[in-house]
């Protein structure tokens, strides 16, 4: 006879890929995973009428047999779209080989700082080789302000976008990241010619601002606010990098809309100053920007006049990051696809497709410094155990078992829980490997590779932020490390997973509203006006 | 915040947001006032002021609009005799709104992968260059960086042309339409200038400049029953400066006779054979409604159920900031009933749904059905229907008179060449696909 708990096991991970949800009596069940169905009842005597019971309520659903029943005669009314499957814990051969054709469709590469030709070519020879032709290959040139200076920024973006071009790898974007001080004559008539450059505005002054008022005078004030207001006005699209911290997150939800009317709609990326590698006072130079710019956000967030200077202090709160997040959601005034991590979330809602968190959790993103040494993804530059090598020795020199390593830290499959039972870990793609690593950093513990004998990252849990110590609910073992670990995973994770549920239904109003057009109508013309009749319910459409 | 304010109500508008263009005529007389107040028909209020995002509000609910005609300007140089817009004021779209219309179109185009376009129109739109040099740049390099692909183009009567409009055409690949009418004595009489003066020698003047940037733009006669006994001269006229791409559309509600209708029979006749002259020339001359007309006597496809695009794919944003279905709306015209909405204020998708899923074989109260011109019936115009019949379903008599007219010289055209010349119709109909 079997034993009682192995029935339970068993029968949970029957439908391991199927959530079932409830609200306000209406219904949706979804797969968590590839491919994405759902089905939608209005209420639940629909659903129980439709799957032959008797009677359904909410709290019906709440013991596992119920679910068992009520999901095998679903599975049995719609066949293969909930079909009952178990979900693994470990990197499958599929994970690796989506992971490996992701790489080569795309990579990113960022530039810390103004590098020479030699360096710049040899980056992109050493990813682009990978990535074949009509694939998108993302450049950055982050930790230095190329508009600026942007004699050298100039002939680098014409080098890279020459070298992007003549490749045929021409879909990807080139970004530069500015403070905005000033900007030349000339940048329009460039990027005209070079419509994929986008130019990128680290608002990290909006990081440390309390009130709208004090965004008021800022934008009277500043320099930079005045600039990006004239490039929008010439049509640039810019993107805009918003420090979200615990100063600024009560008026995130006005000031994110303000932005975007300021700019005639910007990309805007929201980010906890925790997850900024620029922010953050170990981040490696080139990295951080030097302290003492005047538009310099990173100084201003660390010596400013009353703002907190310890990274705990410049951390928004959580449930505040979320609310402020659900406002902005709830603004139907503010497009989803501008504003991360809303356009992020909608993205995976909507897609069929299997998706990874970012280009760093598949290994495709790179940071070169200077003097040409690459590392794997932003937040691992200047980690000597993350260095892929020196991109002027060319591509045989390469550590490119580091990328999968780095791949495997943030693999979906080796999250144990909380990730293991989150409905969303499928869809999620798997902690972004910058909040393992950012989480490394703050506990200064080597994350990637510690319990591993031989010294090499990856593994199936030595990426588990949880086990070694830097994300996860366990803190008393890993102590203040452990607590600044679990503060980032929830910073990542906590607005993410509640936008998922917030648009999932959503989504399921929205395409339910869609399905009902209503009757056909035809116009008929009055002296002051138009009156509509109905012309009957058949639908050409 | 002043980064976003609040939209003031229409009455608040004041005559800065339309300043006159400085040396350019309008169609209003002296000391006449231009016509403000709330309505449809009131000036630009507050379209400067616009928050980005009240764009948003004014997005239709099926987003699939690919192409806008801009009215830049209501005034115009000439005083054409059949201008639908006959109440035409000197009103000028600003700046912000431009952008603003620019921006809903990108938005209002969804997932629409195509090449989006903004037609300039008005009035005259190159009385408005001061304008159209500013959001042309704007809406190109805003369309590029976010992934899609923007057309300008122009409809322009081809009298207020110069050097420097040509080298921005060329810049940013512009697209012209030109409006021309034919011979000196028709152009003259059907398209004076504002105080009456003849206008054929300025187009002559200008249409080489276009040509030379674009030698394939078509130009667009307009038939009236004082024209139409011209109509055969004014094609090889219009040839004759250059065009090699033309199309003719009979004005209606202009008391056509029936002994015009027999003149236009006969100056088809004689278009048709210059046409099939020209097709076995080495110059083929591209006579759009011809091309269009055998293109749908072969193609199922092409006896589309819509009659144009009109409040599905275009609309029409006017100086106001105001949407409407096509450039052929607005609010002096169909009684100013057709409003979808205005930039910032909710977009009509009941109305709009009209358009959507409209039938021309179950809607028209005429017998489309069973009419033999049904197929080359492509030029039918919602805002014909209405200002002949005052229903929105049947386009009247001449209309339909004009349509019959010319597809019994389509067909007689078709029937010789596929006789004939069966190569000469597959290249016309390889070309039309």
């Amino acid at each position: 006879m079997a034993h009682p708990m192995n029935n339970e096991i068993s029968s949970r991970g029957r439908f391991d890929n199927v959530a079932i949800r409830t609200r306000e009596n209406r219904c949706v069940v979804s797969t968590a995973c590839p491919p994405f169905r759902a089905v939608y009842w209005p209420d639940l005597r629909a659903a129980a009428a439709d799957l032959g019971f008797a009677k359904l309520t909410p709290g019906s659903l709440e013991s596992w047999e119920s679910r068992e029943m009520f999901l095998t005669h679903l599975a049995e009314r719609l066949g293969s779209a909930f079909r009952p499957a178990r979900v693994g814990f470990r990197s499958s051969p599929d994970e690796i080989r989506r992971r490996e054709l992701f790489r080569r469709q795309y990579q990113a590469v960022a530039f810390a700082g103004p590098c020479s030709r030699g360096v710049v070519m040899g980056a992109l020879e050493a990813v682009t080789g990978g990535v074949r032709r009509g694939g998108a290959v993302d450049v950055s040139l982050s930790g230095w302000d190329s508009i600026a200076d942007w004699g050298r920024g100039r002939e680098m973006v014409n080098d890279i976008c020459g070298y992007l071009h003549h490749s045929r790898q021409r879909a990807g974007n080139v970004t530069l990241f500015s403070t905005l001080a000033s900007f030349e004559p000339d940048l329009w008539t460039f990027v005209y010619d070079r419509p994929r450059t986008r130019i990128a505005w680290r608002a990290a002054d909006l990081g440390g601002l309390r009130s709208l008022d004090e965004y008021d005078d800022y934008c009277r004030g500043s320099v930079a606010f005045k600039n990006l207001k004239e490039l929008s006005a010439l049509g640039f699209w810019l993107h805009v990098v918003l420090p979200v911290s615990a100063a600024n997150a009560a008026i995130l939800p006005e000031m994110a809309p303000a932005l975007l009317d300021a700019t005639r709609g910007c990309s805007l990326e929201l980010v906890p100053v925790p997850l900024l590698p620029w922010a953050n006072p170990d981040a490696p130079a080139g990295i951080q920007p030097a302290a003492g710019h005047t538009e310099d956000g990173a100084a201003r967030l660390e010596t400013g006049p009353g703002r907190g200077l310890s990274p705990d202090r410049q951390s928004p709160d959580v449930n505040d990051y979320v609310e402020a997040l659900l406002a902005i959601y709830r603004n139907p005034r503010v497009p989803l696809e501008l504003i991360s991590p809303l356009s992020w979330v909608a993205a995976r809602v909507n897609s069929e497709a299997p998706l990874v968190s970012s280009p760093a959790a598949v290994g495709a993103e790179w940071t070169v410094l200077p003097n040409g040494d690459a590392y794997a993804g932003e937040w691992a530059a200047g980690l000597e155990r993350w260095k892929l090598g020196n991109v002027l020795q060319g591509r045989a020199g390469i550590r490119w078992e580091l990328l999968d390593a780095m791949a495997e830290l943030s693999s979906k499959a080796n999250k144990p829980e909380p990730c293991a039972s989150c409905d969303w870990r499928h869809r999620c793609g798997g902690v972004d490997a910058s909040v393992s690593l950012a989480g490394e950093r703050a506990s200064k513990e080597d994350l990637g590779i510690s319990g591993q004998g031989d010294g090499a990252p990856g593994g199936s849990q030595a990426g588990c932020p949880r086990h070694s110590g830097g994300l996860g609910e366990s803190t008393q073992a890993a102590g203040v490390a452990g607590a600044a670990g679990s503060s980032l995973f929830e910073l990542y994770c906590a607005p993410r997973r509640r936008l998922f549920e917030e648009m999932l239904w959503g989504s399921v109003e929205a395409s339910a509203k869609a399905r009902d057009q209503g009757p056909r109508e035809r116009i008929k013309l009055r002296q002051d006006g138009i009156d509509f009749e109905s012309v009957g319910p058949q639908n050409p459409d | 915040m002043n980064c976003n304010p609040v939209v003031p109500s229409r009455e608040e508008s004041t005559s800065e947001h339309n300043p006159p263009v400085p040396g350019v005529a309008s169609a209003a007389g002296p000391g006449e006032a231009v016509q403000q107040g709330p309505g449809p028909g009131a000036p630009c209020a507050g379209c400067s002021k616009l928050a980005w995002s009240r764009i948003s509000d004014s997005l239709p609910s099926v987003r699939n609009v690919h192409s806008i005609d801009l009215d830049v300007t209501e005034a115009c140089n000439l005083a054409c005799i059949y201008c639908f817009k006959w109440q035409k004021k000197p009103v000028h779209m600003d700046e912000a709104t431009a952008k603003n219309a620019i921006d809903w179109l990108l938005e209002a185009s969804g997932s629409f992968r195509g090449e989006l376009k903004v037609n300039l129109m008005g009035g005259e739109p190159l009385l408005r260059f001061d304008l159209i040099r500013k959001i042309v740049p704007y809406g190109k390099m805003r369309a590029r960086q976010r992934g899609k692909s923007l057309h300008f183009g122009c409809t322009t009567n081809c009298t207020h042309l110069t050097d420097e409009m040509m080298d921005f055409w060329r810049r940013f690949g512009m697209g012209f339409h030109c409006s021309v009418d034919g011979i000196p004595e028709v152009q003259n009489v059907n398209r004076p200038f504002l105080g009456g003066g003849p206008s054929s020698a300025a187009v002559e003047r200008n249409v080489p400049k276009i040509l030379s940037y674009r030698p394939r733009v078509t130009a667009r006669a307009t038939i009236s029953p004082q024209s139409v006994r011209s109509l055969f001269e004014s094609a090889r006229y219009i040839a004759g400066l250059g065009f090699t791409s033309m199309t003719f559309k009979a004005a209606v509600n202009c008391n056509w006779r029936p002994e015009d209708f027999d003149a236009l029979r006969c100056q088809y006749e004689k278009l048709g054979e210059y046409y099939i002259k020209s097709q076995l020339s080495g110059k083929p001359l591209d006579i759009d409604d011809f091309r269009k007309g055998i293109r749908a006597i072969h193609s199922v496809e092409a006896a589309s159920r819509f009659p144009c695009g009109a409040g599905r794919g275009v609309a029409l944003v006017d100086p106001r900031g105001d949407l409407w279905p096509c450039h052929r709306f607005g609010p002096h015209q169909c009684g100013g009933q057709f409003r979808f909405g205005k930039l910032g204020e909710p977009f009509n998708d009941r109305l709009r749904a009209v358009f959507l899923r409209y039938n021309v074989l179950e809607d028209a109260v005429t017998d489309c059905r069973h009419c033999p011109a049904v197929l080359a019936c492509r030029s039918w115009c919602y805002a014909e229907c209405v200002d002949s019949t005052r229903t929105f379903y049947d386009p009247g008599r001449e209309y339909c008179q004009a349509i019959k007219t010319l597809y019994a010289e389509v067909l007689r055209v078709h029937d010789f060449l596929r006789s004939h010349h069966p190569d000469v119709l597959g290249r016309i109909l390889k070309a039309a696909g």
